[in-house]
């Protein structure tokens, strides 16, 4: 099945909510949504083959896929959301910004100026600067340096994973551990990681360079899609996002009120003897 | 779509590449083709709501000033707005939609989103709408579903003191709309991208009620392309009451136009047509309809009473009316109290040999409905026909009927049932009938068996017989030798004196 159920330890996640064994979790039957997008769940170039279910996080993700003649969508909410249901960790003091600099993937990349960047997050932040590096950008010498040398801590959540034998169990645990601590939450995108962080109480930030993306793939136009988010949301793309805005999109969008129990999400995953 | 270059404003919940009046959702890019759902599986279309009754209403109408116009609208009706419109704002969700407007009304307004984006985008309250789509089209992706009620409010909130609406509602309880209810549950289409909304009116009362100032009339027709509106208060018997049956669809769960015809019947006409356009009062316009029933109701009545008198005698009216070489069908005819038949004014297409036609719409008819009356030997639909053709003074082959018959697509639960009886009972006598050729062939069978028998019998006879008489000659020509021999002669000469003294 797809392979993408698997990155940032999603399966695994879900699997341990359901109660079954988390170090070799089931097939899951369908395509998964593994990170948020203004489109309907899944990449501009990513089509799930149709016959097979399409798990989204959320019900506007279904409204976004029907608009594009989509179907057999099945609204489950994020395995962020199941992970915040599980053994949250103690309340901690918060303080600090963690930075998520637009990351890219095995078959695209990113052109930008990580200093100007670097700029531009140290006139928007007053405190303490953790970057959170995508595992790609953290493997390159070079681009961890810009930011290492600028004197942030500089960490990775650790690999995305391309199969179930390498995808790693506690990524999100993780990130949830390291949003919880820090106050603010930004990128220089509207990417997952200010919903996950807005989810669980960061100030959220959208501001700076957002790069240039470049991927070969048909019909892969992120940046038509970075324009169309910020002509339909412009309440998200500032350094100071309004919290109750924040927190309310992060919530329909990760449809933290839409996870299933155990055993239905079992019954919809296709993981029942 | 953000990148391309485009007047019209997009709203946050436009639906990008997606078209109301066109094909749905624009073709997925070729590579990834197979990933999409199949194109035979996205359902039908229900397509821009306009059509010229609807047009030629809005040109009666005549919308002036500002005009804000919601929803998916064929360029016939949106045509009229903006022959009389000073100026004319489009709302549309698509994408491929608010570019066809763009291009065709360069002068208006046009907006591609949800009512939320509108009401940002209007610089002026608005002085009449036109919302002849209804107001089920006007959701877009991004917004939660809202309600009929809410969604009303909001226009009504961009609109000057006083502006006229012209409104479309659906009428839930209309013969169409409650045999679409299996369907409706299970739609699943590019069609059916509608808020589920249990807030719109459900009566014509409550839909009055909820545009106050607003006169109602009916709509007949196919559910987006009315091809009737007609003022309240259809008589019974009337030729309006006549004209909106023969706009109205046969066939589906509850055969809408044999349901209408007994709303008709009980002056109730309105209460059940599948919608209402709600407007301010305006003069209404002034039909001259000859009065009557439909033909092929009172054809159906005779043929409920097995009166094959009256069908027939119906049969040689429809045949003098239609003697002209006009074309008119069972139900665009209505017949008069003196039995005399009158074409209603609907626009039919060419059919050839008009009575024919005639006949054969009449047979499709009652096979729809699984009429067997008065004919129940037609074993289907072109044998009924040629039957009906002859009533009516027209002897045709068959082949002639099978080239004029309607495609039955609309079958009624009653027509199906009685089809199904009619094969039944078809393949009954189809059954009796090879029943009795067996018993026949093997009655058959057995007289040869016993004919073969009998005759080798007599030919075994016969060659006895022959063989006896070879014996019997045989004998006979043994006792002539006998007689000859020289022994059997002095034997007798020896005998004769002791025969001749037994003699004396």
């Amino acid at each position: 099945m797809e392979q993408t159920n698997h990155w940032y330890g999603h399966s695994h996640l879900l699997a341990r909510y359901c109660g079954l064994d988390v170090t070799v979790p089931p097939q899951i039957w369908g395509a998964l949504q593994h990170g948020w997008n203004i489109e309907h769940g899944f990449g501009p170039n990513h089509y799930p083959y149709a016959g097979f279910p399409r798990l989204v996080w959320s019900d506007i993700a279904v409204r976004r896929g029907q608009s594009r003649g989509w179907r057999d969508m099945i609204v489950i909410g994020a395995p962020w959301a199941y992970l915040l249901t599980m053994s949250p960790p103690p309340p901690s003091e918060r303080s600090g910004t963690i930075f998520y600099p637009f990351h890219t993937w095995d078959r695209s990349s990113i052109e930008g100026d990580h200093t100007q960047l670097i700029r531009e997050i140290r006139d928007h932040e007053d405190g303490e600067v953790t970057v959170c590096l995508y595992w790609m950008e953290y493997d390159d010498p070079e681009i961890r340096g810009h930011y290492e040398d600028a004197g942030f801590r500089v960490i990775c959540h650790g690999r995305r994973g391309r199969t179930r034998n390498d995808a790693d169990p506690d990524f999100l645990v993780r990130q949830r551990d390291e949003l919880m601590r820090h106050r603010r939450v930004a990128s220089n995108r509207l990417t997952t990681a200010i919903l996950y962080g807005a989810s669980v109480g960061c100030e959220a930030g959208v501001y700076g360079d957002p790069m240039r993306y470049w991927e070969s793939a048909p019909d892969a136009d992120h940046e038509d899609s970075l324009e169309r988010g910020r002509r339909m949301y412009p309440e998200l793309y500032r350094p100071e996002i309004d919290p109750a805005f924040a927190a309310a999109f992060a919530r329909e969008e990760l449809g933290l009120g839409r996870i299933a129990a155990p055993g239905e999400l079992r019954e919809i995953l296709g993981w029942t003897a | 779509m953000d990148g391309m270059s485009h007047r019209y404003t997009l709203g946050r919940s436009a639906m990008v590449d997606w078209s109301d009046r066109g094909p749905g959702r624009a073709p997925a890019p070729e590579e990834w083709a197979a990933a999409e759902r199949a194109p035979e599986l996205r359902g039908p279309r229900r397509g821009a709501t306009g059509g010229p009754a609807l047009a030629g209403f809005v040109s009666r109408f005549a919308p002036t000033g500002h005009v804000l116009v919601a929803g998916c609208l064929g360029d016939d009706v949106l045509d009229a707005v903006a022959t009389t419109a000073g100026r004319m704002t489009l709302l549309v969700r698509g994408t491929l939609d608010a570019a066809h407007l763009e291009e065709r009304y360069p002068a208006a307004t046009v907006l591609c989103g949800d009512l939320k984006d509108l009401g940002a985008a209007l610089d002026a309250p608005a002085d009449a709408a036109v919302l002849l789509d209804g107001l089920d089209r006007i959701t877009g992706v991004e917004s939660a579903p809202d309600t009929w009620v809410e969604r009303l409010a909001a226009i009504q909130a961009l609109l000057a003191a006083d502006a006229p609406v012209l409104l479309t509602v659906a009428n839930p309880l209309s013969p169409a709309a409650l045999g679409r209810i299996p369907s409706e549950r299970a739609a699943d289409s590019d069609a059916d991208w509608a808020p589920v909304d249990r807030t719109a009116p459900a009566t014509r009362e409550a839909a009055l009620a909820a545009l106050p100032g607003t006169l109602a009339w009916s709509l007949f027709g196919p559910w987006a392309q009315p091809s009737l509106v007609l003022p309240h208060g259809s008589a019974p018997g009337s030729g309006a009451a006549a004209l909106a049956l023969a706009h109205s669809p046969t066939g589906g769960v509850l055969d809408e136009r044999g349901a209408l015809r007994v709303a008709a019947d009980a002056g109730r006409l309105d209460e059940h047509a599948p919608a209402w356009l709600l407007a301010p009062g305006t003069p209404a316009e002034v039909l001259t309809l000859p009065d009557g029933a439909l033909f092929e109701d009172v054809f159906l009545d005779a043929s409920a009473a097995r009166d094959a008198g009256a069908a027939r005698m119906l049969l040689g009216a429809a045949a003098r009316l239609l003697a002209d070489g006009v074309p008119a069908l069972p139900h665009t005819v209505v017949v008069a109290a003196d039995e005399t038949c009158a074409r209603l004014p609907v626009e039919l297409e060419p059919t050839g040999d008009p009575l024919l036609a005639f006949c054969a719409a009449l047979a499709n008819r009652m096979v729809q409905l699984g009429v067997r009356r008065p004919w129940p030997e037609a074993a289907d639909r072109t044998e009924l026909a040629r039957l009906l053709a002859g009533a009516a003074g027209r002897d045709v082959s068959i082949e002639e009927v099978a080239a004029v018959l309607p495609p039955l697509t609309a079958v009624t639960p009653d027509g199906v049932r009685a089809e199904a009886e009619r094969t039944e009972a078809v393949r009954e006598r189809e059954h009796a009938h090879i029943e009795l050729i067996g018993i026949l062939e093997t009655r058959s069978a057995n007289l040869h068996d016993q004919l073969e028998a009998r005759t080798a019998a007599l030919a075994k006879a016969r060659a006895n017989l022959a063989k006896a008489r070879a014996n019997v000659q045989a004998q006979r020509e043994q006792l002539a030798e006998i007689r000859g021999s020289r022994s059997y002669r002095i034997a007798q000469a020896a005998t004769a004196p002791v025969r001749k003294l037994r003699r004396r």
